[in-house]
């Protein structure tokens, strides 16, 4: 338990105490044992660089810049927002430092390995003269990343529209497949009902044969005994 | 004492404001001149705010020089300094990480086993060589060092209450509500996680009554490990409960040194562990799992734990919460452990060491000659 470093605590008395406590806790109803920390959780898919939250698109860029810059999901109002931002033509870049300046974003600038760039970049644009100067520049800075970040966004459009329609072309021949399979059975069941209908007919009949010789023997049997019942009282 | 034209140096690779060992070397600087010595401090990277404390290594004249301490925590691309060393040199073994705690691609674990290679080449080039702490002392041993002593020159006990305490904004601290607090980097050999896991065990035993919050203050060294971990917290919903603030100033951390509780420590391997000296130092009880040199740096001070096991260190803390008295007796003996450190008490012990040592050199230069 603990080791006993100092003369002046009562180990002993303070170890039974701790024992006490810790036997209480582990023999309790609703004592559950937290899900242990696991190496795994880093596998978790994570975005950890500002290159790499670029290369998203819509709402995954949303998601993904609230989990990196603010550490945390996006809410539905948050997430609304900066959506229509980004459908109505904001640039990436310029959300990025939206999220940057708040005070969330600086509590937690720590986390985000491009933050103090983005904060700049947005500070020199706010600058009187400079900042529009700034505005100028800044595209014609990034003019050169900017087109190989559109090349690479049509070529990822073209790779996977391509895709897409492979994938299409793939599931309409699987969907064929089970039609005519799911058709195949259908007519494989149509046949098995009628061969135990004709069954069941030819069981009903067989059934209706019997009743009519049961009928006819109970018939007999009961002229039979109404004839030995008569003959029994002419011999009295 | 008439040490005025002994001249006693240090040298440190790297020097950094703040780092541990860069205030080692103040702190025994300011210890040496005290004694008397001429003492100057060079090194190889110096930042901005230390060139008018610190010298570039190669201004250095070792001919002039009658002891150079050199500071090892890390190893480094100087070799030659040691190996061609024109002066006597003795050593100020600070630990180094071990390599298995780093990315094998990283700069740290070339230099964590680099560090160790060296510490062992150069056992008989130093003529001394000072621990910071008896598990350090123990591994110049291990390494064939002679002449070696422990002496934890490190700490600058004055400087601990110079800072102005600042309350920190907008962490989601309920003032209602206790603080158990821990500090320091958050990287895998500091174990956090266990942290957390032992925060739920009190948290069930608690039930609500009176419920800490956990500040677990520090920079990132490993961003994995500080996702795996809010990740963690995030699992066992524990938002509101444990806050991880990042790196504090001076000033936030002496306001939650003032306002915690208790002192949580789960690291696994500390060469020293300063932050159990200043828990001491403003009364704060440390509960820690005995690893590495946490027990000889706390002495008589805190509760020790033989296991790391998170609920026993929930046990532990509900207990000492509920008693006044034992938390009285640990804020007694953690400032009684203070003295240890205390410059008072060091400089006797040091000067006799370095007398030792500067009679040695003299001895061995009559025998060269």
């Amino acid at each position: 338990m603990l080791i006993n470093n100092n003369p002046d605590i009562d180990f002993e008395s303070l170890n039974a105490r701790i024992k006490s406590q810790l036997d209480d806790y582990e023999a309790a109803e609703n004592h559950i044992t937290p899900p242990s920390f696991d190496e795994q959780q880093k596998a978790e898919p994570k975005v950890f660089s500002l290159e790499e939250l670029l290369t998203l698109e819509d709402e995954a860029f949303i998601e993904y810049a609230y989990q990196l810059i603010l550490n945390r999901q996006a809410d539905h109002e948050g997430l609304d927002h900066y959506l229509h931002l980004l459908r109505t033509g904001t640039d990436k870049t310029r959300i990025i430092g939206i999220l940057c300046s708040s005070a969330e974003g600086q509590a937690n600038a720590h986390l985000f390995p491009g933050y103090r760039k983005e904060v700049l970049k947005r500070r020199l644009t706010k600058l009187p003269v400079v900042g529009t100067l700034f505005k100028i520049l800044l595209p014609l800075l990034t003019v050169g990343p900017f087109r190989q970040h559109v090349n690479a966004s049509f070529n990822h459009f073209h790779r996977v529209t391509g895709a897409y329609s492979a994938q299409q072309h793939e599931n309409e021949i699987r969907i064929q497949a089970l039609i005519d399979d799911q058709l195949a059975q259908r007519k494989r069941l149509t046949a098995y009902q009628e061969q135990l209908l004709d069954k069941i007919y030819a069981q009903d009949a067989r059934i209706n044969a019997q009743a009519a010789v049961i009928t006819e023997l109970e018939e007999k049997l009961e002229s039979f005994m109404k004839k030995r019942s008569g003959d029994q009282g002419n011999h009295e | 004492m008439n040490n005025n034209n002994i001249r006693i140096h240090q040298f440190t690779p790297s020097s950094a404001v703040g780092d541990g060992v860069t205030t080692s070397l103040f702190f025994t600087q300011k210890l040496l001149q005290s004694l008397g010595y001429d003492s100057t401090i060079f090194a190889d990277n110096i930042p901005k705010p230390l060139k008018g404390r610190i010298q570039h290594y190669s201004e250095l004249n070792q001919s002039t020089t009658d002891l150079l301490l050199i500071h090892h925590s890390m190893g480094h691309d100087l070799d030659d300094l040691i190996n061609k060393a024109a002066c006597p040199i003795a050593m100020i073994y600070h630990n180094i990480t071990p390599e298995h705690f780093f990315e094998k691609s990283s700069a740290e674990y070339k230099y964590s086993l680099k560090g160790r290679r060296q510490l062992k080449q150069w056992a008989s080039k130093f003529i001394g060589a000072i621990g910071v702490s008896p598990y350090n002392t123990e591994e110049l041993l291990t390494n064939g060092y002679s002449n070696t002593t422990t002496l934890p020159l490190l700490i600058e006990l004055d400087k601990f209450g110079k800072n102005t305490p600042e309350q920190p904004r907008l962490w989601g601290l309920n003032p209602l509500r206790p603080i158990l607090l821990s500090v320091g980097r958050i990287v895998e050999n500091k174990r956090q996680h266990l942290l957390i896991e032992a925060y739920w065990a009190l948290k069930q035993m608690l039930k609500g009554n009176a419920l800490p919050q956990l500040v677990i203050a520090g920079g990132t060294t490993s961003p994995d490990y500080e996702h795996a971990l809010r990740y963690q917290i995030q699992a066992l919903e524990l938002e509101a409960d444990i806050i991880m603030p990042g790196k504090c100033t001076d000033q936030e951390l002496t306001w939650l040194y003032q306002h915690s509780e208790a002192y949580w420590c789960s690291s696994e391997h500390e060469g020293f562990c300063m932050p159990l000296i200043e828990a001491g130092y403003f009364g704060l009880p440390v509960i820690a799992f005995a690893s590495s040199n946490i027990p000889a740096t706390l002495g008589q001070a805190g509760l020790i734990l033989e296991n790391s096991t998170p609920s026993l260190l929930a046990a532990t803390t509900k207990v000492l919460l509920e008693d006044y008295s034992l938390q009285h007796r640990l804020n007694v003996a953690g400032k009684e452990n203070l003295n240890r450190y205390k410059a008072s008490t060091l400089a006797p012990q040091l000067a006799e060491y370095l007398e030792t040592l500067l009679r040695e050199a003299a001895l061995n230069k009559v025998a060269e000659a």
